[in-house]
């Protein structure tokens, strides 16, 4: 396809930045956002140039119950009491708790069990919510040894950042790191012994943003931004 | 409140933001009681329903709370920023309810519910004091369909029902519009004194 004039694709982030470009073309177009970083940065300018239009709007001062509701979805709340320390800066409770509730909020994010002749079964999407592709799709050899990603709209990420998948066993103190994503493409993630056990007692599979070449402590430093419900592959008798 | 000048409120915003890609949960709340009168209010003029305001509401702090890391990647500006994730957020709900037509009790329970005190935030950085100017230079037509989109987050269909003109005739006002300001914008930036 040949690129639209910089003309029209800034008549475009411009209607997309009003609201008028809606339905699959406003999909499209938040596609190409995420593709393409000076297309976000003509989006951005146009937000940039419209936020004043807010400026006679009244303010409205929310009812209590919002915060509280911002506290219990994003577990803030259990902050308060920690300690810091000699522990790694990761506070599992709080991850799981986290996780669990990120979970009620994870759209779209679909999982089936592939035909059963498949090598490969698509085992969890990982989707933001209001995406409109997934993120990555994971998928899971029924030997259980391998995992294939494939990065679909990996969410974009600084030099010095990576996004490791983490497998959240229910009941368990702490996830068990699965392996770093791959930005784009794809990208086969071997599963030891551990990971293999940890896996298979999974529901849910979360991802963090970490310093480049993964966590450093071998339990989530930083922010969940996707939590994805897993299962594990279907038995071979089926 | 401290509403430090010019871009007092952003620089201040920009830090809490920081804090929260740390997993600060006081730094959301902070951001929280500084932002949330503002962006309820924008929210509420797309939504018109406080409940489902409020609900839009709960969802763009935990969107700020998930992304906040990637937030100095995306622009320096936090006021911008937050404004868009709630004005998306808006359209994406009103695109999953369908608009419902304009009910004049729900507007006149609108404005009471925007009686309310709390602190605007500086919503315009310096370069963009000129909107005013800029927008007051387009023509009335354009600066009407403009603000309808925006502020209340209608297509160009209702925009045209809103107001009793052809489709056609909107479309052209909103894109020749956005053109316009954009050029004004531009040079006056230009010419600004900085």
């Amino acid at each position: 396809m040949r690129d639209p004039s910089p003309e029209l694709i800034d008549a475009l982030a411009a209607e997309y930045a009003v609201g008028t470009l809606r339905g699959p073309a406003r999909r499209r177009f938040e596609r190409w956002i995420r593709a393409r970083s000076d297309v976000a940065a003509r989006v951005r300018r146009w937000e940039d140039r419209l936020v004043g239009l807010l400026a006679g709007v009244a303010t409205v001062r929310p009812s209590p119950r919002v915060w509280r509701e911002i506290e219990l979805r994003t577990s803030t709340r259990v902050r308060t009491g920690e300690t810091v320390g000699a522990r790694p800066s990761v506070r599992p409770m709080r991850f799981l708790a986290l996780a669990a509730t990120l979970a009620a909020l994870v759209f779209g994010v679909s999982l089936y069990l592939a035909d059963a002749r498949r090598t490969w079964e698509l085992a969890a999407e990982i989707a933001a919510p209001q995406a409109t592709a997934p993120a990555w799709s994971i998928e899971i050899d029924r030997r259980a040894d391998e995992l294939r990603v494939r990065a679909m709209n990996a969410p974009a990420l600084a030099a010095d950042r990576e996004h490791e998948l983490w497998a959240l066993v229910d009941g368990a103190a702490a996830p068990v790191s699965l392996g770093l994503l791959p930005q784009a493409g794809e990208a086969r993630l071997t599963l030891g012994p551990a990971q293999r056990t940890a896996l298979a007692r999974a529901s849910k599979v979360a991802v963090s943003l970490e310093p480049r070449g993964g966590s450093p402590t071998g339990a989530p430093t930083g922010p969940v931004l996707f939590v994805a419900d897993v299962r594990p592959p279907r038995h071979s008798s089926t | 409140m401290a509403t430090d000048g010019e871009s007092g409120d952003d620089a201040a915003l920009v830090a809490l933001i920081a804090r929260c890609a740390t997993q600060d949960g006081q730094a959301l709340a902070e951001l929280y009681r500084r932002a949330s009168p503002t962006l309820l209010g924008c929210l509420l003029r797309i939504l018109r329903r406080r409940a489902l305001a409020e609900e839009a509401l709960q969802d763009v702090f935990v969107q700020v709370w998930q992304r906040a890391a990637q937030f100095d990647e995306y622009r320096g500006r936090a006021i911008p920023w937050l404004v868009s994730i709630a004005r998306y957020r808006a359209i994406d709900i009103l695109r999953r309810e369908r608009a419902e037509a304009v009910d004049p009790q729900e507007l006149a329970e609108r404005e009471m519910t925007s009686s309310g005190d709390p602190a605007e935030l500086e919503l315009a950085s310096a370069g963009e004091r000129w909107l005013d100017y800029c927008l007051n230079a387009l023509s009335d037509d354009q600066r009407a369909t403009i603000r309808l989109a925006y502020l209340e987050g209608r297509t160009h269909i209702e925009v045209a029902s809103a107001l009793d003109r052809p489709l056609g005739s909107v479309k052209s006002w909103i894109r020749r519009g956005l053109r316009a300001l954009r050029e004004c914008l531009d040079s006056c930036a230009i010419r600004a004194p900085s």
